[in-house]
């Protein structure tokens, strides 16, 4: 009896274990099942659809015909095209700096020990939260050329009013104007954490060595910093690529130009208009996949680059 | 943490007058907002501009709900915000749980490969979706707005991140006395989630009240469209009513400042996990 009962045991205990696994994947299974029947219908096939499509002339309705890859060799020469790209990368070049720069400086003053720190996050970060549209048709009218408050503003200080909305060289301006106030909050938050992150003992021992708080800020701060700055840039490039409520918001017109004289039109306004105005769904899906493959080579770009200077603990 | 920066008064000066103006920045749009909602119509247009109303108009509001129809359009974004918020938590809650705590083949992969789906840009799925839509007879339906849009992998993500803290004794001692994974998933892991859970459950509020791309696109009729919709037709058929404008823009808009205001914490957690994902 007391020889057996050890040799016994294996054999069930095994079973038990397999049928709990197999039990453990018809679990995970049934978990996973609205999320795979979400990704499959909603996610792959239209993904699969819209590459198809790009080879397409599809319009609003009826049966698309093959063309091959005249919707990128369309795409390649029409001025529209590069107006919006160039638009989109201007736009991105200056958003990346504006909505990232001030925001680092906040989180540096709010990570500090100072009253007021909890309120001044909430109050920067009000405009994160508030409706795109919304906010950016308030900026319509505080932007307006005769009773708008910035210009208001603008002639106080003493100078000329500036034509945001009405002249196209101020166009792309206010579009940055209103998507870095409603951005700088959401990159502030993230800097903060960031910075929070920083094992203060670091300081301690660099202020033992005589390090000035400039040297603290250049040698501990920034590269302890990075992965946050890294995201952060990264992040913030990405949805510029994409933006889409700002410029609608900002300058839809009745004849469908985006800003005066299309001013504001950058990749995706221009894609919804072609597909959704113009009928051309091929084309416009070729727009996006072009736009899928400029994010694709940034973001590997990006993380080739943040290799030589990211600091990862 | 002690100060680093400002150590000399004149320093904390310099910092307290960027705080002030930078947030004097950030909340006047608000003010100016409520403010010429209340106005008499010609008030607001005024040279040079005026902030306070010189008579409080409340019928400004009562007219707006009534045009376009804007009131009609907050109860769609109210159904549509509610549905769209129970679908994230539900499958995100069984998606983060399944990857988080159960042990299956090819577990790490299949994880990567539905995060990796972020990276597609939405301006890739816009015109299959609407073709898609067309196909399910969807097209200018409220379920064109709620269906397509219940998982999502970030908050997959999330959940899954907050799962995998949960010490381990926990369901061992459940599964010993005989407790099936759904069972620990409701009666244990579910009253721990709740934080993630409420932060999850305010960015699908922020997501889903305030999307304008896909319901510009696939709502039609006034009567079903959202209310960014609302407010772009507000602006486009009563351009010179900037009483009525800003009037329907401060019902858009105060709801996410009221969930802000109670949910302040989650909101700012859950960009910081966000955030944590880059390192």
């Amino acid at each position: 009896m007391a020889n057996q009962a050890p040799a016994a045991l294996p054999a069930p205990t095994a079973r038990r274990l397999s049928g709990r696994r197999v039990r453990q994947w018809i679990d995970a299974f049934g978990m996973l099942l609205p999320t795979i029947l979400g990704v499959l219908i909603f996610f792959l096939v239209p993904l699969a659809i819209s590459f198809y499509l790009s080879f397409t002339d599809a319009r609003l309705f009826g049966d698309p015909n093959l063309v091959g890859l005249s919707n990128y060799q369309r795409a390649l020469s029409d001025p529209t095209f590069y107006r919006a790209m160039w638009n989109t990368a201007a736009f991105s070049l200056v958003t990346l700096i504006v909505s990232t720069v001030p925001a680092l400086l906040l989180a540096v003053i709010l990570n500090e020990r100072i009253a007021g720190r909890t309120f001044f996050r909430a109050v920067f970060f009000i405009p994160v939260v508030a409706s795109v549209v919304g906010v950016t048709l308030l900026w319509r009218y505080l932007l307006n050329v005769d009773f708008g408050f910035v210009n208001y503003a603008i002639r106080l200080l003493g100078f000329e009013p500036i034509p945001w909305l009405t002249r196209p060289e101020w166009g792309l301006a206010s579009v940055i104007l209103v998507f870095s106030w409603k951005t700088i909050g959401y990159n502030m938050v993230i800097f903060l954490a960031g910075l929070q992150g920083v094992p203060p003992q670091l300081y301690e021992a660099a202020s033992l060595d005589g390090a000035s708080r400039w040297q603290q800020f250049l040698y501990i701060t920034v590269p302890m910093l990075s992965p946050t700055t890294f995201f952060v840039l990264v992040t913030t490039l990405i949805n510029c690529l994409q933006v889409f409520d700002v410029p609608i918001a900002l300058g839809l017109t009745r004849s469908n130009t985006v800003g005066p004289a299309d001013s504001m039109l950058t990749i995706v306004p221009l894609l919804w208009r072609e597909a959704f105005i113009g009928g051309r769904m091929g084309y416009a899906s070729a727009l996006a996949w072009l736009l899928f493959v400029i994010i694709l080579l940034l973001t590997f770009i990006q993380f080739r680059m943040s290799r030589r200077w990211v600091h990862y603990e | 943490m002690a100060s680093l920066i400002l150590r000399r008064p004149w320093e904390k000066l310099l910092a307290y007058a960027v705080l002030s103006v930078t947030g004097f920045v950030m909340v006047f749009p608000f003010i100016y907002m409520v403010l010429s909602s209340l106005k008499p119509s010609t008030e607001v247009v005024q040279v040079p501009p005026t902030l306070w109303p010189s008579e409080i108009r409340w019928s400004n509001y009562v007219e707006v709900l009534n045009i376009v129809p804007l009131g009609t359009q907050l109860i769609n974004t109210v159904i549509v915000t509610a549905l769209v918020v129970l679908g994230w938590v539900i499958t995100s809650v069984l998606a983060g749980y399944a990857f988080a705590r159960l042990e299956f083949p090819g577990r790490e992969f299949w994880f990567g490969a539905y995060l990796a789906t972020l990276m597609v840009p939405f301006a890739v799925l816009i015109v299959p979706m609407y073709r898609l839509m067309l196909v399910f007879g969807w097209v200018d339906r409220l379920e064109a707005l709620i269906i397509p849009w219940l998982f999502t992998a970030y908050g997959t993500f999330l959940l899954r991140q907050f799962f995998m803290s949960v010490p381990k004794d926990l369901e061992d001692a459940a599964l010993i006395d005989g407790a099936s994974h759904w069972g620990i998933l409701f009666r244990i892991f579910l009253p721990l989630a709740r934080p993630a859970i409420a932060t999850l459950a305010t960015f699908a509020f922020l997501y889903a009240w305030n999307s304008f791309l896909w319901p510009l696109i696939i709502i039609s009729s006034p009567s079903r469209k959202v209310v960014t919709q609302g407010l772009v037709d507000l602006q486009a058929l009563y351009a010179a009513r900037v009483d009525l404008i800003m009037a329907g823009s401060t019902l858009a808009i105060l709801p996410t400042l009221i969930v802000f205001l109670f949910a302040q914490r989650y909101f700012i957690e859950g960009i910081a996990t966000s955030g944590l994902a880059g390192r």
